[in-house]
């Protein structure tokens, strides 16, 4: 698919991620089986299930990196592996790992998640550090940060560049109160521009006058 | 204000970044060296100081050596991009896999190939390699380093994530080298007998060609199968 063509499907379609009869499963076993949803611009979808009900294998297969085993999965009303490589530079993936390298520093590992990015990546750092809590720690290895540094490092990505799909794993984890507050707040600025969240979690979301749409595996 | 990336501006900033984690990580650097002096040392202590046995066996000896050492280093290629998550960024970028992949196997070519070719002429004289051989195997060695980051690539993209990896890597790499051992052994052997080396140096030419060609999609394909 073309970039132009790949533009007027943006004006064309609204922006929706649906998923059509999916099936995964993990080492031979089922953990989802007929599952659909369909979430549009400024909705969460929160995926909710125990320990080991395939929430990670959900959210890895929804970005593409697990083929499902049968399904499909659209967005913007198309097959995402018909234009995967659109589909990618709209997608901002926030994984169980945080993605950082901890012999680099703060301000490096935040460069280099704006280099893999295609597109649409701020020219200033600063202000993304200093909502994060990081301004104090730009030249310091991640490797000397707390767990709950780190996890705002890897969150701090989702602000450098401006996917619509935000895909995250747990995103809360280590997170003490004011971090949770700051993310919850980007989460807010997110969907009230037309942004899409897809996200697992074990805490209790609660924002106000956010569109949250439940699955519980 | 917002900017793009171009492919290259990619490919040179990852470079860039491995590079500069390589240097923070220096035992990872240091260790195959270190293995490979040793290696090398242990030979004209074993056979003893008799010029002519160490010279005839030289070129093998250098090789070996460099094998061993290779399948050392290729062990940290993926490891700890598949254990910190930053490998699934890759995968996720809008950017051209090939491109990134082969960003980490120049970063590993110049942490390891290059810093190689440097040690081996430095330890040849422990084994008494005659000067006319060495270009010899400098040329051996910069068409056959580049085949030991790319071949080891694909084996540490299978293995990655697994119980004894080291083990797996060194079962899965070793016979694939064998073309390039036979080749590049002959080839020196040939130099200090005075005789012509162009045969041998177009047929590791065209190992380096096929794998520079084929590795990277080898290796992709390895990367998204252990990730799935």
């Amino acid at each position: 698919m073309t970039k132009s063509s790949q533009n007027e499907l943006t004006n064309k379609h609204g922006v929706s991620l649906k998923t059509r009869n999916l099936s995964c499963s993990r080492n031979d076993v089922v953990l989802i089986s007929g599952l659909e949803f369909s979430i549009s611009e400024g909705q969460l979808l929160l995926v909710e299930g125990p320990n080991g009900s395939g929430k990670t294998t959900l959210l890895k297969t929804i970005c593409g990196l697990i083929e499902p085993d049968e399904g499909e999965i659209m967005w913007r009303d198309h097959h995402i592996s018909s234009m995967m490589e659109e589909y990618l530079a709209e997608l901002n993936y926030v994984g169980h790992h945080n993605g950082i390298k901890l012999a680099l520093t703060v301000v490096e590992n935040l460069k280099t998640a704006m280099a893999l990015a295609s597109v649409n990546c701020t020219d200033k750092l600063d202000p993304v550090l200093d909502l994060f809590g990081l301004d104090a720690y730009k030249e310091t290895s991640a490797q000397l940060l707390s767990s709950g540094l780190r996890r705002r490092l890897a969150l701090a990505r989702l602000a450098t560049c401006a996917a619509r799909l935000w895909v995250l794993d747990e995103p809360f984890t280590s997170l003490d109160t004011e971090g949770r507050y700051v993310i919850k707040g980007l989460f807010q600025d997110h969907m009230n521009s037309g942004g899409i969240i897809v996200m697992t979690s074990h805490d209790d979301i609660d924002m106000d006058g956010t569109s949250i749409v439940r699955i519980h595996l | 204000m917002q900017k793009t990336n171009s492919s290259l501006q990619v490919y040179s900033s990852l470079l860039q970044d491995y590079l500069l984690l390589g240097l923070r990580n220096r035992s990872d650097l240091a260790n195959p060296m270190l293995f490979y002096i040793i290696v090398i040392t242990m030979f004209p202590l074993a056979i003893g100081p008799h010029s002519e046995t160490l010279q005839q066996l030289a070129p093998s000896i250098i090789w070996v050596a460099a094998l061993l050492a290779s399948s050392l280093s290729v062990d940290g290629i993926f490891r700890s991009d598949y254990e910190d998550g930053s490998l699934e960024q890759i995968m996720l970028s809008p950017h051209s896999k090939l491109l990134l992949i082969s960003a980490r196997i120049s970063a590993h070519w110049l942490l390891f190939g290059a810093p190689l070719i440097l040690i081996v002429l430095m330890s040849s004289m422990l084994l008494y390699l005659p000067a006319d051989a060495m270009i010899t195997l400098v040329i051996t060695l910069l068409l056959g380093t580049p085949v030991l980051s790319l071949v080891g690539s694909i084996a540490a993209a299978l293995t990655m994530g697994l119980r004894s990896s080291g083990m797996l890597q060194v079962l899965l790499t070793l016979p694939l080298y064998m073309p390039l051992l036979i080749f590049s052994v002959a080839a020196v052997d040939n130099a200090m007998k005075g005789l012509s080396v162009l045969g041998e140096l177009y047929f590791l030419g065209a190992i380096l060609v096929i794998a520079l060609t084929l590795a990277p999609f080898a290796v992709i394909s390895s990367i998204r199968i252990r990730l799935g």
